[in-house]
């Protein structure tokens, strides 16, 4: 419950305090906006989880504070504010929807360091934006969903028709279609990211109409537990949701923030910090390289050999030796998509960023 | 694809929807006829939302005993809620929806506070109170609702689906046709109805109007913690809490008392009614023919435009209305002895 | 000793005895619940009452409160009217959407100007929403009679579809995305969705400034001029409400045949213009909200922060008077605005849904004692037959 972690949490903060003011250093003050509750097991829940990891590796040196379920219009611009005007030295705000009310305060306070995750617009030199290559690791779903399915029939659940999800539909459906051509994609957009009630009604609806595996793009664990009750198997996202479905439980893309924000604090301890853009994946450099914004969680419920073809896929993938999008890609009508016409070896990271088109396999519209 | 399962499927769905809208209507139900109107449903039954998650997610062996289960478990830990564990959270829901309806009781009744007023601070309160302090999903234990009938019979193909319905859905039925003959056949239901008739020639036979009251409110309270919890707990086959997750299903509850003209039985056809109108929602997107201002606007508002639309037909007869109100509804009692 | 006798129509001795009496057990209340949310209740509650003065900007901390307040006290206003009259409309948050939805839209039949002097227009086209979204309670009471209470509720849930399928769909506005070079090569659709913005002629800057504690930086606080209309708008309908003939009769209105003799508005005028004014004040309220804060209609989650449901509250505080609804509109927004800072502060980590609690314990505590302004207070000697 809320009440004892605010219990534990302050006492903690009470010990701390006392331990830092015997230093005699002023601790790093590090700022957190989430858009939803710490609890919600998927996305607010693993950015609190790297708030933690900066914690542990920094102990005295840091206080972190947080504040959740702000809204991601004017009331951003207030919450950004008060977390400025408090004396936090950085601040990191997690949801898209924090792009404008982010730039907006980091005008205001130039001494004060923004991080915004996955947002595109740095307008003033304190402001960097960093983003995760989800989509890796729908490609591993796909090759698994390929093979698992008996109805040939996948249900998909998705948040918002913005590109990040997108992506996210066009790498799953790609690998799913090579690998069986005879399986079909349904999408329901719950038009939220996290919403327990639509999702689970979305994965109901799904399962009725005939899918055997659900992939979801939304952040509760409602879905897996639907999926779980009806005797179905299920991805999960954003963190490891095997609790909620042993029987239902593939794999998970497990979002990893930990080395980032700890990278970020140490730079404005040391003094380094600087405006930018990063985007990783599996691995921070997509060669192979140290390990990235993106994790799988342990496979689970499917036949070992299969497990271990989807384990290579994630070590390819990791390594840079497989991309997500490699050439030819036809989109829906047919036409092979720009830069493979140019070319290209795999789809450029500026299409990926703008991609607002299905690929050859998926079919319906994205809603306008 | 749409065959005999599907439909079953729906069947369920609405069912799911409509079961916490009777719960909650049948209480409603019931005060309003004690001529008491508690506009605090919404506020009762999100804390039995949050209080009966909690409960299936806490109660442990010594706590379930206290309750008078001896010697079972309440929860299996594989996370299952078992039939013990399960009345338990629902008792517990009800209890908690009750003490916010006493202090409406105590408001209204004690204080002589504005029922109207006093009834949406209530719902105001009860939104509060879960917000922000209700429980952390990362620290749930359960995770499904253990099924009444065999796992193998809900297995079943097709009518599985109509077997693994959840006990309350059958129970609220029951409810219904219970209020019924609660009201017309019984001495208690008699003082309540007379309560609300005539407030003043109740209190002048020497009935304790006030007493009656508190009577049905914490009655009241009691049934929407109740649905409540249904809807944590059972709705979405996947335990789990949102704040304000009843998302209106406490006024739609008012609504329906309007719609069926206090008479129990239309109670029954309403929330069928409305519960179609939230399970219309994803399954006509998936259907696919649908524009997106009917995927985006229409079909998300239904649950909303159908009372509207339902409340306009039947206030067109003033007299059918007239004839079924309680005649003290919300009107000020204040006897001078 | 001091008693408090019975007078009919209320007298403003009792009312500030209630006043007092619901302050004080608010305060205490609120000190016992504070114990129980947080490990260090006594700063908590001192930082939340002081917090305009403890270290941040005061201009920016004051700001907060002072727009906040404003907006309450519009919305919260227009509702006292019907309220008064036994006219429940409990759905400004949805006319408040509506407003908004109203102004945008004629910005957009205008051909997405760029003047100001199209400014007023927006303004009426938010009045005017408002009112829309109202008339559907109004006429449906009015002339169906269709609970209005009910109704203008579920419409706060059509209204916040309504805007959220609008910037998904018909008005929905994205980002330019640029490449290495600064060339727009695509537009990313924002998420949660939004329109495109107002364009800067249209919104309402700053009219306070403060130099940033923090920073050093000259920052516009959330004191902007649309905060003089809204402010206009307050002191002519109190003043209208309070002195003139017109607003007597409102006053004294009520929706039943009893009373329409008396005030000389019939119940179906009286319904129509406690509609009309509330929902006209929340859609101004929501035009000027659009227009100084957030620029851009977005999904309504996003775009709604519960201004119209907390004005019900605000409403009820204030005992449905003119100044009262103003003093227990900047209390709130003082408080809420306090439980945000409180909240940012790293030593204390206190949740800001204290605020809620708050505004909860004051609401009952007011209802409670509602009944203690029917009477007035008197000095009397003691009663020798007592003594």
């Amino acid at each position: 419950m809320k009440l004892m972690k605010t219990l534990t949490a302050g006492l903690l903060g009470t010990a701390m305090a006392a331990v830092a003011l015997s230093a005699q250093a002023e601790p790093t003050k590090v700022g957190f906006i989430y858009v939803g509750p710490v609890g919600d097991l998927g996305w607010t829940y693993r950015h609190d989880q790297a708030r933690l990891a900066i914690e542990e590796a920094f102990g005295d040196d840091v206080i972190t504070t947080y504040k959740e379920n702000v809204e991601e219009g004017a009331a951003a611009v207030d919450a950004i504010t008060d977390m400025a005007e408090a004396g936090q030295d950085i601040i990191f705000t997690t949801s898209f929807g924090y792009m404008d009310p982010t730039n907006q305060v980091a005008g205001n306070y130039p001494n004060v360091k923004f991080e915004h995750a996955t947002g595109f617009k740095r307008d003033h030199d304190n402001v960097s934006t960093f983003s995760a290559r989800f989509y890796e690791g729908r490609v591993v779903q796909g090759r698994i969903a390929a093979a698992m399915t008996k109805t040939n029939k996948i249900g998909y659940i998705a948040s918002f028709p913005i590109p990040e999800v997108i992506r996210g539909i066009n790498a799953f459906t790609t690998e799913l279609k090579q690998n069986n051509p005879a399986a079909n994609v349904e999408i329901i957009w719950a038009f939220s990211w996290f919403d327990p009630a639509k999702e689970a009604g979305a994965a109901q609806t799904l399962i009725d109409n005939g899918a055997d595996i659900i992939v979801q793009h939304t952040d509760s664990p409602a879905a897996m537990q639907v999926a779980e009750a009806r005797g179905i198997k299920a991805f999960g996202q954003a963190s490891d949701m095997a609790r909620f479905g042993p029987n239902a439980h593939l794999v998970s893309i497990v979002d990893n923030w930990d080395t980032y924000y700890i990278d970020r604090v140490k730079a404005v301890m040391d003094g380094t910090w600087s405006s930018g853009d990063t985007w990783w994946g599996l691995t921070k450099d997509g060669m192979g390289g140290e390990r990235g914004m993106v994790q799988l969680s342990s496979y689970g419920n499917m036949p070992d050999d299969l497990m271990a073809e989807a384990k290579a896929l994630e070590a390819s993938l990791a390594k840079g030796e497989r991309h997500a999008f490699p050439c030819p890609i036809n989109d829906q009508a047919g036409n092979l998509v720009k830069d493979c016409a140019e070319g290209a070896p795999f789809l450029s990271d500026l299409t990926l960023v703008t991609m607002d088109f299905y690929v050859e396999g998926v079919t319906g519209n994205i809603p306008q | 694809m749409v065959d005999l399962t599907y439909w079953l499927a729906l069947v369920v769905t609405v069912l799911n929807y409509a079961t916490p809208l009777l719960i909650a209507a049948i209480g409603v139900l019931i005060v309003e006829k004690s001529g008491v109107l508690n506009l605090g449903v919404e506020g009762m039954m999100i804390v039995g939302a949050m209080v009966g998650y909690i409960a299936g997610s806490y109660l442990d062996t010594s706590t379930c005993a206290l309750m008078g289960f001896d010697g079972v478990t309440c929860l299996q830990w594989e996370g299952s809620l078992t039939t013990p564990g399960y009345i338990a959270s629902f008792l517990l829901a009800g209890l908690a929806g009750a003490a916010l309806a006493a202090l409406f009781a105590i408001m209204t009744q004690v204080f002589s506070a504005n029922h109207v007023a006093t009834g949406l601070g209530l719902t105001i309160l009860g939104l509060t109170v879960t917000n922000g302090f209700g429980p952390d999903a990362k620290d749930m234990r359960v995770e499904s609702v253990a099924n009444i009938l065999p796992d193998s019979w809900v297995a079943l193909p097709t009518v599985g689906r109509l077997l693994g319905t959840d006990l309350l859905t059958v129970l609220s039925f029951f409810f219904a046709v219970a209020a019924l003959y609660f009201l017309n056949r019984t001495r208690a239901g008699m003082l309540v109805r007379a309560a609300g008739e005539n407030h003043n020639a109740a209190h002048a036979l020497g009935y304790h109007v006030r007493m009656i009251r508190v009577g049905t409110i914490l009655f009241g309270g009691f049934m929407a913690g109740i649905a409540g919890a249904y809807i944590s707990l059972v709705q979405l086959e996947a335990p789990t809490w949102r704040e304000g997750m009843t998302a209106g299903a406490g006024w739609l509850a008012l609504a329906l008392i309007l719609f069926s003209t206090w008479r129990p039985m239309r109670v029954v056809l309403g929330a069928l009614l409305f519960g179609l109108a939230f399970s219309l929602e994803l399954r006509l997107q998936s259907l696919g023919w649908m524009p997106s201002w009917g995927i985006q606007f229409v079909l998300p508002s239904l649950p909303y435009l159908v009372p509207v639309l339902v409340l306009v037909i039947i206030s067109r007869n003033a007299a059918m209305i007239r004839a079924n109100q309680p005649g003290s509804l919300a009107q000020p009692f204040n006897p001078s002895s | 000793m001091i008693r408090l006798l019975p007078a009919k129509g209320g007298h403003w001795s009792g009312a500030l005895v209630s006043v007092l009496i619901a302050t004080l057990a608010t305060v205490i209340i609120s000190a016992v619940v504070l114990m129980f949310l947080t490990d260090k209740p006594m700063r908590t509650l001192w930082e939340l009452l002081t917090y305009t003065s403890q270290g941040g900007t005061p201009a920016v901390q004051w700001g907060k409160a002072v727009a906040e307040g404003i907006y309450l006290a519009v919305i919260a206003l227009g509702l006292s009217v019907g309220y008064k009259a036994g006219v429940w409309n409990i759905g400004a948050e949805g006319q408040f959407a509506a407003g908004a939805i109203g102004a945008y839209l004629v910005w957009l039949a205008l051909g997405a100007p760029t003047s100001t002097a199209v400014l007023p227009l927006l303004l009426l086209g938010g009045v005017v929403g408002g009112m829309v979204w109202a008339a559907i309670p109004a006429g449906l009471r009015a002339h169906l009679n269709t609970n209005e209470l009910l109704v203008s509720l579920m419409l706060v849930y059509v209204a916040t579809n309504l805007l959220t399928y609008m910037v998904q769909g018909p008005v929905q506005g994205c980002a330019p995305a640029l490449d290495a070079a600064g060339n727009q090569v695509g537009c990313i659709p924002y998420s949660p969705a939004q329109s495109d913005k107002l364009p800067d002629e249209l919104r309402f800057g700053p009219i306070v400034y403060g130099v940033s504690a923090r920073s050093g930086a000259l920052i516009g606080t959330k004191i902007h001029s649309g905060l003089l209309v809204l402010g206009g708008v307050y002191i002519a309908l109190a003043a209208i409400l309070l002195f003139t003939l017109i607003g007597f009769r409102l006053r004294v209105a009520q929706s039943s045949a009893k009373a329409e003799r008396f005030a000389g508005f019939s119940t179906a005028v009286t319904i129509w213009l406690s509609f009309l004014i509330s929902g006209g004040l929340a859609g101004l309220t929501g035009a000027v909200f659009l227009m100084s804060e957030s620029f851009s209609l977005t999904v309504g989650d996003a775009f709604l922060s519960n201004l119209g449901f907390a004005a019900i509250v605000i409403a009820f505080l204030g005992r449905l008077h003119p100044i009262g609804i103003l003093a227990a509109a900047f209390a709130i927004a003082y408080i809420n605005a306090g439980a945000s800072w409180v909240a940012s502060q790293p030593d204390l980590r206190a949740d800001d849904s204290v605020a809620g609690f708050i505004e909860a314990i004051a609401l009952f505590c007011a209802l409670a004692t509602a009944a203690l302004s029917q009477r007035r207070l008197v000095w009397k000697k003691e009663d020798p037959a007592h003594g």
